[in-house]
């Protein structure tokens, strides 16, 4: 059983990113501190009784949960006001919008000069991750962010391990279409990341 | 070029610099609900100790007595003494009572032993 002091120590380490990551799926700063709020209440109410080495896929899989739930009650409140509700076709299927086939009807008017501030790149990226299918970039943010392997991200996601390396490909693939469309190469991106 | 691992690890160092640079409302909202679900935890736990009660004090009890050897000698020498006090005021008190029971089981009316002419009789009948 895991004491007090290690769920503290949990939730301060994984609660920023949490909330980011909620962000670019919800798109809305105070529906995400709400989901991870309950997630977080859930994980100490529900899974108390489980060892703090399991911290982190319990409650990357609540955090999913209750996203979906999320959208579900959004789905449902926005169905009569608009036909394309934000997450109306965004289901966990493999088969969501690619945004690699729109990529050609974005405007490329605003593509920044190669001396981009990281803060500009930081926005791009993070607008980027928030046009990602729901699915890619859950897998993107659970095997990269989260530093989880293959296997525990297919276990946090509830599908095989391979649909989380298409999914993880696909995502990155798209990603740095992105961020090439917005004048940054993959070098510059190299040169202002950190290797972690 | 790039692998796509490389790529990945690049995004993610720029997405954690703006995790860490998130406004201080959102960093102190996150720590109330931080310490709400320690509280949550921590009051489970309270409940979980008040259900396990009796383990919980046997538990402390053999703690405090692994740790304190010499008052523990002489709690064990008082409690053997307290032990034998009410043992041997059990047994008085049984010892008594198989006496009632001895008068009640006789052939003889309790009556008797109270009547004076008897006693004369058995006195007179134990000499001769």
């Amino acid at each position: 059983m895991a004491t007090a002091q290690e769920l503290s120590d949990f939730l301060t380490q994984v609660e920023r990113r949490a909330f980011k990551q909620t962000v670019y799926a919800v798109r809305d700063d105070h529906a995400a501190l709400d989901i991870v709020q309950d997630a977080m209440l859930k994980l100490a109410e529900k899974y108390s009784s489980r060892p703090a080495s399991e911290y982190p896929m319990l409650f990357q899989r609540i955090l999913q949960n209750t996203m979906r739930d999320y959208w579900r009650r959004q789905k449902t409140r926005n169905l009569w006001t608009t036909l394309f509700s934000s997450f109306g076709s965004s289901d966990e299927d493999d088969d969501e919008r690619d945004p690699l086939e729109v990529l050609g009807s974005e405007d490329t008017s605003d593509t920044p000069d190669t001396q981009v501030e990281r803060s500009q790149t930081i926005a791009i990226i993070e607008s980027a991750l928030q046009e990602l299918p729901a699915r890619q970039r859950e897998a993107f943010v659970l095997r990269y962010w989260e530093d989880m392997d293959v296997a525990e991200t297919a276990v946090a996601m509830g599908c095989s391990q391979g649909s989380v390396k298409t999914h993880c490909s696909r995502a990155v693939r798209a990603l740095a279409v992105i961020l090439e469309k917005n004048g940054i190469s993959r070098e510059e991106l190299g040169k202002s990341g950190v290797e972690r | 070029m790039m692998d796509e691992k490389n790529t990945a690890k690049a995004i993610v160092s720029l997405l954690d610099e703006s995790a860490s640079r998130l406004d201080s409302n959102i960093t102190d909202r996150l720590a109330r609900a931080r310490e709400q679900a320690v509280g949550k935890l921590a009051q489970g736990a309270r409940t979980a100790r008040g259900h396990n009660g009796r383990a919980g004090a046997a538990t402390l009890f053999m703690d405090y007595f692994t740790h304190h050897r010499v008052f523990s000698s002489a709690a064990l020498a008082c409690s053997a003494l307290l032990i034998a006090f009410v043992a041997t005021q059990q047994f008085n008190k049984e010892a008594e009572g198989q006496g009632d029971a001895f008068l009640l089981a006789s052939e003889l009316p309790p009556e008797a032993f109270l009547d004076k002419e008897f006693h004369t009789w058995l006195e007179e009948s134990s000499q001769q």
